[in-house]
């Protein structure tokens, strides 16, 4: 499926789009810079543990409350698990959006 | 920097033009030492050094005529109706100077200067004031060298600007030649400067035309400067250490980033910037304007670049250096607020890194190493048994391209910047001054006609 990369699935391309997508609107909604700044970073750290070689961003309609696009990140992330994504970095990855949130609201 | 050396050459060119009794400063014969010191072979050779270096002078001259030349209209010619149309030239002085230049500088028939001529004090005061002037020329080639990606000339100059390099061209020019006429009398085997006529009223019509418009002397700051080095060593307490963390971002972006990294080091800037501005909101609001100004431009960034992948290239070191800098400016307490210099120095590392950040997106996407990621089709609408592959990736489209274009020109060009107004140096009126001088003493009053 990927040109250069190691072929995906389309389940879990689709998943990791949908995170992807549910992680950018957490960043574009955040209410502070550094907010944003650190959604951006479970974003970018998503990204890196699939090599940079992952899908656009959109395709799925996403939800106006921050909590709603919080649980469907969290629930897409943990999905991920089942298409041969790396237990231990995923749960990094959701304790990174732990505290993204944290800071957020704070 | 173009300042630096043109002081030097300027400054030592006035000192020049003050120096009178020429024999006498060579060790010649005069009314009050008939006994000479130098023999008439041995300042027929110090002629024919001070004419190597003054080789030099012209040198750098020629090479300034043309990097202003793209730019500079004659200032009272008339706009031509149609854009397409440059202005006459005819009217224009600058290539009759240039014409000038080159035959002079052709028909000297003298060798430019070497590295030990270049290097080596000479005894003679008069002498050691054209070296250090060649010297000066020879690094101000630096300014114009086509291998330089900052050169001056080739789209890098304002209107302005080229106005200011042609009249300091002009009145080096003039300098030349008015020395040129005094030495001829007073330097055995002296050759003068072929064509120096032509020369000086082309010099003095550019340098009318150039005054007629407003020089812009902002010239000074421009030109080749050494590259920024690593800040080695423990990190600086406070703010400094951020700065010491950004200088050295800006040195590991030598290397071109992969697209993670280039989000990384975006995204950092993004957060120097907001956290910066608000420490600096209360005692600099113009420079927290400019700053929050940046960092709505880096968020733009930060927004595009997440659909755009790419794997050659580096940058981990500046991306790393990046995280140091947002981790020491977060450990800072809020009431920290940045001095004047401070200031000073974080609005030249973010200028710097603005310019190399933009550079870097024109390259990558001019050479194509970025691509763009496209969105998925979960269904599968061609009616086949067998499913091709997905095409995940693609050139960056118009689209992308436009809004990539749109924000390196807001890297490039920040709408808060401000326009120093750069007065012109002392060094260029004392020239002036010394020319006037010395075209209205008696013995250049009769041989020169400039």
């Amino acid at each position: 499926m990927s040109e250069w990369g190691t072929d995906m699935q389309i389940g879990h391309a689709m998943t990791l789009a949908l995170a992807r997508s549910f992680l950018a609107a957490l960043a574009d909604s955040a209410g502070t810079v550094q907010g944003s700044s650190a959604y951006e970073q479970v974003l970018l750290e998503l990204d890196r543990i699939h090599n940079d070689d992952v899908p656009a961003i959109g395709g799925v309609e996403l939800l106006s409350s921050a909590d709603l696009l919080y649980a469907g990140a969290t629930s897409a992330i943990e999905d991920l698990a089942g298409h041969g994504v790396d237990e231990l970095h995923l749960e990094l990855i959701l304790a990174m959006l732990d505290d993204a949130r944290a800071l957020d609201r704070c | 920097m173009y300042r630096e050396n043109g002081t030097r050459l300027r400054q030592e060119l006035t000192t020049l033009l003050k120096q009178q009794r020429i024999q006498q400063r060579l060790g010649g014969p005069t009314r009050h030492t008939p006994v000479a010191a130098t023999t008439p072979e041995e300042r027929a050779a110090i002629g024919l050094l001070i004419r190597t270096y003054r080789q030099s002078i012209l040198t750098w001259c020629l090479q300034a005529a043309h990097a202003a030349d793209p730019y500079v209209e004659c200032s009272i010619a008339r706009a031509v109706p149609d854009p397409f149309r440059r202005a006459d030239r005819d009217l224009a002085p600058l290539p009759v100077l240039q014409r000038a230049l080159e035959q002079t500088t052709k028909s000297s028939k003298v060798a430019l200067p070497t590295l030990d001529q270049l290097t080596t004090r000479h005894a003679l005061g008069l002498v050691e004031h054209w070296r250090q002037a060649a010297r000066a020329a020879v690094l101000a080639e630096h300014d114009f060298d086509p291998n330089w990606s900052g050169r001056l000339g080739q789209g890098q100059l304002t209107l302005s600007q080229a106005q200011a390099v042609v009249a300091d061209v002009a009145s080096i020019c003039q300098a030349l030649i008015v020395l040129d006429r005094r030495y001829h009398r007073a330097i055995p085997g002296w050759r003068t400067l072929p064509r120096s006529q032509q020369l000086g009223w082309a010099a003095l019509a550019c340098a009318f035309d150039a005054n007629l418009a407003q020089p812009d002397y902002a010239i000074d700051h421009r030109g080749w400067r050494p590259a920024t080095s690593h800040l080695h060593g423990a990190v600086r307490p406070g703010l400094l250490g951020v700065l010491q963390a950004e200088n050295n971002l800006l040195v590991g972006l030598r290397t071109s980033p992969t697209a993670l990294n280039l989000r990384r080091i975006v995204d950092s800037q993004r957060q120097i910037s907001h956290r910066l501005a608000d420490l600096t909101a209360g005692i600099h609001p113009t420079c927290a304007d400019r700053w929050l100004e940046r960092e709505h431009t880096y968020a733009e960034l930060t927004h595009q670049l997440r659909d755009i992948g790419g794997l050659t290239g580096g940058g981990g070191a500046a991306a790393g250096e990046g995280a140091n800098a947002i981790d020491r400016l977060n450990a800072l307490p809020d009431e920290v607020t940045p001095g004047g210099r401070l200031v000073v120095g974080f609005t030249t590392v973010f200028r710097a890194i603005d310019q190399r950040l933009a550079e870097v997106l024109e390259s990558a996407m001019a050479s194509n190493r970025v691509y763009e990621r496209i969105r998925l089709n979960r269904l599968n609408t061609e009616g086949a048994l067998v499913h091709r592959r997905q095409t995940r990736y693609l050139p960056l489209t118009a689209s992308t391209r436009r809004d990539l274009r749109a924000i390196i020109d807001s890297l490039r060009d920040p709408a808060g910047e401000d326009t120093i107004a750069c007065p012109p140096s002392p060094d260029r009126a004392q020239l002036h001054t010394a020319l006037a001088r010395a075209s209205s003493s008696r013995s250049s009053r009769t041989n020169l006609s400039i």
